[in-house]
Parts: structure tokens; sequence; C-alpha cells
């Protein structure tokens, strides 16, 4: 008999909200709006952007009030880059909004 | 001696040609999708399917047995499509042109010959009669399905020839052209697929006893599209020679193709397209293995679009923020939350009316409301309620100015981009189909470019992507905060909602299956 091995039975579900820029009440809102209560009050859930609003500040603590395990990670303005054109592996693609 | 009972099911006269001529008196119009651009001249079946078609038609011609060939298999494609109900009958739209002059089909063929032995039905197509839609006699279905066996020998449904060669990935265009260079770069990032071979093989015993438990009730063909879809997805895998590695764990490499959007399709299937009962039960007992999804990303993707060229986001915030707003138009138009939010994601990719594998919001409107008037009535309520969102404006711009911002023009034609780097010619598309792909080449477009980014950064972040799920993937090893801050900037997706979850949350069909079939 095949059984799942434990380590993937019991993990627990994680969710990343990554946004280009600064983490306003919106993009917060945004984020509380597909949240399930039911599913993701089980998750662990970080929100990354390059910083965080006073307001958004304090829905995050209202998120938490509620039942979330959710925090912010700040990331660097370097990965904070929007559609450009770029070069990989010496090859140059177009692409730019 | 094999059972030939009268077809009973074939559609009155015109009925088809009435239900499409309802369609074109309504604001959008109905396009359908023919049979492919060519005929079929290649299908994998189990020796003893060959041997059963053989079987009942060794009294027709070769042309014609191409043909019934070209419908079986046509068939089959239909079947397997993922689509919520499949009650209804499986016709395959033929053109009156489709068979000239192709290879092995130089004669005349007579479908009505194949109709008189009872194989085919037919009924005529559109009001021009340029085309006819024709189905397999259920009988032939009935039969053909169960000896489809995942054990059993592989050959060429039309040569009788076994199937053998492993497939590459097709890095190319139909026009013999490189894909885009992120797209090349994402499929060699895939370089190795583990899998449970005895869990998969306990999945498609089990899907085939529950197939065969379903056989006289309304949901037979539901259960036989659900068998051939891992049928097929397992048979892709299996021809790619997997390599025994431990512990019952095999590896491969999985083949892709390009689709017009610039996602990547893993061909048959594969672990890509399969059930996720039989996704669950690949990555049984391999350690370190996630599976990623992109959660909510059409909507997101048409928010950062409706930015970009000044569209007002207003409804589409309210919508998006607010889990009552769905549940409230869910309810006022008498449907489920979550039929909603699907009407509402085909509607974004302008899919209002049927098509031949998506379900539109036609379709998905249907499933509560079968009656067509009660169809068109709730189709209008969708539509205005979703009016405010001015999604035509969007579709229409899309049409109209994106070239000027995310393309170019070139000899009067238009020409847009997406972040895989892929082009799709505006002018090219039949008017009627525009909103569709165009929307579709956006929003998928953008979606999968962060797809892409994910295969590649693996080496740098010390994971690896085994398997491309079209809105995520399975890793080995997990994706890091950075990477995935990575693959954003670099796709231009402005919100990434990522989550890593189990691929399947209600585990007690498929640990029934494992625990009886399993070994």
């Amino acid at each position: 008999m095949i059984e799942p091995i434990e380590s993937q039975k019991n993990r627990r579900s994680k969710i990343y909200f990554s946004v280009a820029g600064e983490v306003g009440l919106s993009e917060l809102n945004l984020l509380a709006g597909q949240l399930n209560p039911a599913e993701d009050q089980a998750a662990l859930i970080t929100v990354a952007g390059t910083s965080l609003s006073e307001a958004a500040e304090q829905k995050l603590a209202a998120l938490r009030s509620i039942g979330f395990d959710i925090q912010f990670s700040q990331k660097s303005r370097s990965s904070d880059r929007l559609p450009k054109d770029y070069l990989h592996t010496g090859r140059r693609r177009h692409w730019s909004i | 001696m094999i059972d030939s009972p009268k077809i009973t099911s074939i559609p009155a006269e015109g009925d088809i040609g009435r239900y499409e001529q309802e369609f074109l008196c309504t604001p959008f119009k109905y396009s359908t999708t023919m049979s492919g651009p060519s005929p079929i001249s290649h299908f994998p079946v189990s020796k003893s399917v060959y041997e059963f078609v053989q079987g009942i038609t060794e009294k027709i011609a070769p042309p014609d047995y191409c043909f019934f060939c070209h419908i079986l298999a046509s068939t089959f494609i239909k079947l397997k499509q993922p689509l919520k109900e499949r009650k209804f009958e499986v016709w395959v739209s033929v053109s009156s042109t489709l068979f000239d002059g192709s290879k092995g089909c130089q004669d005349r063929i007579s479908p009505k010959d194949l109709v008189c032995l009872g194989l085919i039905g037919s009924c005529s197509g559109s009001l021009e009669q340029s085309w006819t839609n024709y189905k397999i006699s259920d009988w032939i279905l009935d039969q053909v399905t169960p000896l489809l066996d995942v054990d059993d020998k592989e050959v060429d449904l039309f040569t009788g020839k076994p199937v053998k060669r492993a497939s590459v990935s097709v890095k190319k265009n139909e026009k013999g052209v490189l894909e885009p260079p992120l797209i090349r770069d994402a499929i060699d990032a895939i370089t190795e697929c583990r899998f449970n071979w005895a869990a998969i093989k306990a999945v498609i015993r089990g899907r085939k006893a529950e197939m065969e438990v379903a056989k006289h009730t309304g949901d037979y063909r539901n259960y036989q599209g659900k068998y051939l879809n891992d049928y097929y997805c397992f048979k892709a895998v299996r021809r790619q020679q997997p390599v025994y590695l431990e512990h019952g764990i095999f590896w491969y490499r999985p083949p892709y193709r390009t689709q017009k959007t610039g996602c990547i399709s893993h061909l048959w299937g594969g672990l890509q397209s399969c059930s996720p009962e039989m996704k669950h039960a690949a990555y049984i007992g391999i350690p370190n293995c996630y599976y990623y999804n992109l959660r909510s990303s059409p909507s997101f993707t048409l928010k950062q679009q409706y930015e970009a060229v000044g569209l007002n986001t207003s409804w589409l915030e309210t919508f998006l923020q607010d889990r009552e707003v769905r549940k409230t138009y869910a309810e006022a138009l008498g449907i489920s939350v979550d039929d909603f939010q699907q009407a509402f994601n085909a509607a974004m990719v302008g899919s209002y009316f049927e098509t031949e594998f998506d379900d539109s919001v036609y379709r998905i409107l249907s499933w509560t409301y079968p009656e067509r008037a009660d169809t068109h009535a709730a189709l209008d309520q969708f539509l205005t309620a979703i009016a405010p969102m001015q999604l035509s404006r969007w579709h229409q711009l899309l049409e109209d100015e994106y070239y000027t911002f995310t393309g170019y023009k070139q000899k009067g034609k238009r020409y847009l981009h997406n972040p895989t780097g892929k082009t799709i010619c505006v002018d090219n598309i039949q008017q009627v189909d525009r909103p569709r792909e165009l929307a579709g080449f956006v929003l998928q477009g953008q979606e999968a470019a962060f797809n892409h980014w994910i295969c590649i950064l693996g080496l740098k972040y010390g994971y690896q992507v085994m398997s491309h799920q079209h809105t995520g993937v399975v890793t080995l090893g997990e994706i890091s905060q950075a990477a995935i801050d990575e693959a954003q900037a670099e796709s231009g997706l402005q919100y990434a909602f990522l989550e890593e979850k189990p691929i399947l949350q209600d585990l007690t069909k498929v640990n029934e299956w494992l625990k009886r079939y399993g070994g």
C-alpha cells in the first residue's frame, strides 16, 4: 500500500503576496478580498513590497486579529523593477508598457 | 459478434443550424472551432482498441477508414477535455474541404456509408452547409474506452504500427521560427520530472473502476472523459521512457510545445493536464516536493492592464476587495459563487459563447439554467452586472491601441507583444475571435512569463522545477521569497499571489484507490 510521507501530509500551506512597489491599504484590501477565512487561516502569509504604509500596517494588525498569520517582508528596491527590456543569456527581448 | 444498436441520439435535422442562428442574433457572435486545420493522421491507442476498430470497419474502404479514425480520435480529444459537465453528445465538426487532397484520403470519402453501417451519426452543421457534424455511435464509444489499458501495447490507430518514440520539446513555431528565448530557456530548465509510477497506475485503475460503475448512469460520459484524460496523460509520460531512480520513483524529461499566448503545454498532457488526483499520486513519496499555484492571477493582471491603459479600476477593485460583492451578484443571478467567479474569468478573456474546449459564460450559466431562454436571460443579467467594469472598452483597446505601446505596426498590420516575447498579429485574427484571443494573449502571457522566470531562476536560488502547471509549478526544493521577487520584477507582474499548498485537499477518493489498487 502506498502512503503519503508525513512531511507532505502535515506541511503548513504558505502564501506569498508580492507587490511591485509600496504595499498600501488598497493592496492589502486586494489580498484580504482573495483570502478564504476557512482555508487560509491555517496558512503562513507573507506580504512583500518595498515598504509598508501606515494605513497598511493597521490593516495588517487587523488581519492578524481575525486569525491570519501574516507578516510583512521588505524587498530591495533593485528587485522592484517594472517591465523593461532585459538581457538574458546574451539575447535581447523587447517588452514595454 | 458486435452488437450495433440503431443510433437514436442524432439531433433533429437543422437543430445545430438553428442554435447557431440564435447566437448570431445576439450582440456577440458565436464562433466555432473546427476539428483542426488538417485531418488527424496519427493517434495512439491500445492494441486491443485497434483490433476492435479493425473488426468493425473491415467492410469499409481505406479513405472511409481514415475518416472514421479522424472522428474517433477527435472524439477522444474532445472527451478528455476537463469540462465540468459532460452530459451532452460529443460532435465533431468537419469542414467539407478538410479531407480534400489529404494524404491517404485522396479518394472520395462516403460518410453516408459509415452512417448506414451504424458507425457514425451525422447532422448538417452551418447555415451554408459548408461543414457537417459527426459523432461516433455510442455503442462503439462504450466498448472502445474500457479496452484502453495502461499496460497494453500502444499502436497507431491509423496504421497499426507500434508507437514507441519519445517526444522532444518543440521550440519552433509552425513557421519554423525559434520561439522567444524566455520560453526556450524555461523549457530547457525543466530537465527532470520525478513521479511515483505505482501510485499513478493505482489512480488510473481507480478511474476505470469508477467509469465502469457509472456505466448506466447519466454521468457516464463525464467519468469516461476523466478516465481518457488520465489514461492519455500517463501514456504521454510512459512514452518518454522514464528511468528508475529509487523507492518506486522514476524520472523523465517532460516535452513541451508553446501556445500562441506563450504558455507551454506538455505534449499529450502528461503531469500537467492530468486530474488533481493523478497529480497528487504522481508526487507521493518524493521528498522536498512543493506545489505552487498563482491565485486569482487573471483578475490581478486585468487590474494591472487597466491601470496601464488608464481605465477606471474602481469597480474591479471593489469586486476584488470584497468577497461579499461576488456573493451578492451570484445570489442575484441564482448561481453559486464559484460559478460566478468562473463566469467572470471567462468574460475577462472574452469567452461569452461556446468554444470547442473552453468553458464560456454561456455554458457556465447553462449548468444552472439548462433551458436556452433562461440561459440567455441569465447572460443578459450577468452582462448588465459587470457592465461598469467596461470590459468591452478594454477589449476594444486591445484591438485598436495596444499595438502603440506593446507592439508595432508594419505594412498596415498591427502586432502585439506579451512579456513571454511572443507576438500576435491583430489583423490576422477574425474579428469575432479578437476579444478572446487578444485578452488571452495579454493575460495568460503575463502569467506565463512569471512562471517561465520561476523555472529559469531555479538554478540561481537552489530549487528545480519538475513540472510546469499553467498556473503554477511543481518543484524540488522551496522557492525563496527572493526568487519570487526577481521573477516578478523580470516578468513585470504587478501583483504576484503565489500559494504553496497540497495539490489535492480532499484525499478520500485517492487514498481509497491507493489502498485498493496500490499493490
